[in-house]
């Protein structure tokens, strides 16, 4: 897996995407489910992480799939207090919380898991914007500074006795931090791009990987996706 | 702030790397933080430039490369006068600025993909740049370094792999706007034996005095008007 090239493995993610969502049948999404465990597997994914990064997006679906079988009309399932869930409802919670999980754990499998050069030099052998791919690689590095600035914020805060309260004392300093923050990093995108001009850049990242040509490994990974893709299609249509 | 001071090496011929004639600059118009400013650095010459905190120090290396434009005089790098944006893409080549905040100066996720910014900028191939980033990461001692994430290192450490980006353009002047800060003494010992082995010209700026007593030809001292 870790051989692929990049383009190849951005256009599997997507495909999988849309073959996935298309998808109604739970049997078949169950298939899909396992097939990203399978993808995961191969690209070597941390398990524990892993796991951790599908249970923060399931925190966001969780409402959904807990409301969805007690507000969808149908079949009675089972019910307690004057509340009664439909078969219909589940099935339909189950599947978006499959197809959310397996197209979540195949893109972290294909896309996530390259090094961020490997993903900038796909997404330009596949015709991307080269603005939209410099947005891409800076967001990926300055996220992180963002978080730092913040938490040495906040610590600056904390180290002069700041507890947070409901008052407008609170409100006001959490006004300050947002505002700072913003000032900050305003400024550092400034101090940035001079030290970049420094060292001779003219507004466009230097290409990092020559445009590699497609291995044998490539078309070996590329014929199997396209073959399972066609499997599940033929299962659900055909 | 007014100074200054021909060069006592060539005496004023035409020999500078880069001369300022009558520089002024503000910030905030009609506040002006410099004017009036001549300098001159010469070949293999290392000059102290000292000053007190906001005199304008970084100011001044900040004009040299042409981040920041002045509001009146001339600069001159590498015997030619250079006025616009276009002109200064070769001086940031051949004269490398290092930062005072070594934060600003990384910004790619790992070591060498920073140090390899410049020469890829410069038109090497991948490999060659590679070649490169690693040789300067071996002239500052963090051979091995390639592959940590940039901005978990050490405050000592970003200040060498900051060094090492801009030893790997191979440029003929070293804008240094304060090296020493935030090294303990066994590295700022080595980086003062790596300045001296280098053989190019250098403005340095800090308030080290030990630092500079070491290395400097020259001293310029910014004073207030
Ligand atoms: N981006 C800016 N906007 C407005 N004023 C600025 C800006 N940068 C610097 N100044 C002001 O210009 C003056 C000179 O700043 P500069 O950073 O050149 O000083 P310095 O000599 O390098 O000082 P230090 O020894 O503290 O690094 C200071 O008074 C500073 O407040
Ligand atoms: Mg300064």
């Amino acid at each position: 897996m870790k051989g692929v090239d990049g383009r190849v493995r951005i256009i599997a993610a997507v495909l999988f995407a849309v073959v996935t969502t298309a998808c109604s049948r739970l049997d078949i999404l169950t298939a899909i489910m396992f097939s990203a465990v399978l993808l995961a597997w191969f690209a070597r994914l941390p398990v524990v992480e892993t796991i951790k990064k599908l249970l923060s997006m399931d925190g966001f679906i969780l409402i959904l799939i807990a409301t969805l079988p007690f507000t969808t009309t149908g079949t009675h399932w089972f019910g307690f207090s004057g509340f009664t869930a439909s078969v219909e409802g589940g099935q339909l919670a189950m599947e978006i919380f499959l197809t959310a999980n397996a197209c979540m754990l195949s893109f972290l499998a294909l896309v996530a898991a390259m090094p961020h050069p490997a993903i900038a030099s796909g997404l330009r052998g596949l015709g991307c914007s080269k603005n939209l791919i410099q947005i891409l690689l800076l967001t990926i590095r300055y996220i992180e500074t963002l978080r730092l600035e913040y938490q040495r914020l906040r610590t600056a805060m904390q180290a002069r006795g700041f507890q947070p309260r409901n008052n407008l004392h609170t409100w006001r300093s959490y006004g300050y931090l947002a505002g700072m923050l913003i000032v900050r990093s305003l400024d550092r995108a400034d101090r940035v791009l001079a030290a970049m001009k420094c060292r001779g850049f003219r507004g466009s990242f230097p290409t990092v990987a020559e445009d590699a040509k497609l291995t044998k490994a490539d078309y070996v990974f590329l014929w199997w996706f396209f073959l399972a893709v066609l499997f599940v299609v033929v299962w659900q249509w055909g | 702030m007014v100074v200054f001071l021909g060069c006592a090496v060539c005496g004023g011929v035409a020999m500078g790397l880069i001369k300022l004639t009558a520089v002024s600059f503000s910030y905030i118009p009609d506040k002006p933080v410099i004017s009036g400013l001549d300098f001159e650095l010469c070949n293999a010459e290392r000059i102290a430039l000292s000053g007190a905190n906001g005199a304008g120090k970084s100011t001044i290396l900040k004009i040299m490369v042409g981040l920041l434009q002045p509001d009146g005089g001339v600069v001159e790098a590498f015997g030619r006068v250079r006025t616009k944006e276009r002109d200064f893409y070769e001086v940031r080549s051949r004269a490398g600025l290092l930062f005072q905040d070594a934060d600003d100066q990384l910004f790619s996720p790992t070591v060498i993909e920073d140090v390899r910014f410049g020469p890829l900028n410069q038109g090497l191939s991948q490999t060659n740049a590679d070649i490169k980033a690693h040789q300067a990461l071996q002239i500052v001692g963090l051979s091995g370094f390639e592959d940590r994430v940039a901005h978990k290192l050490s405050g000592g450490e970003k200040r060498l792999v900051a060094l090492a980006t801009v030893l790997a353009m191979e440029p003929e002047v070293l804008l240094l706007d304060e090296p020493t800060a935030g090294l303990d003494n066994k590295t700022m010992a080595r980086l003062v034996g790596i300045l001296e082995d280098l053989p190019q010209a250098m403005v340095i700026i800090s308030h080290d005095q030990n630092f500079l007593k070491k290395l400097v030809t020259r001293r310029v001292n910014l004073v207030p008007t």
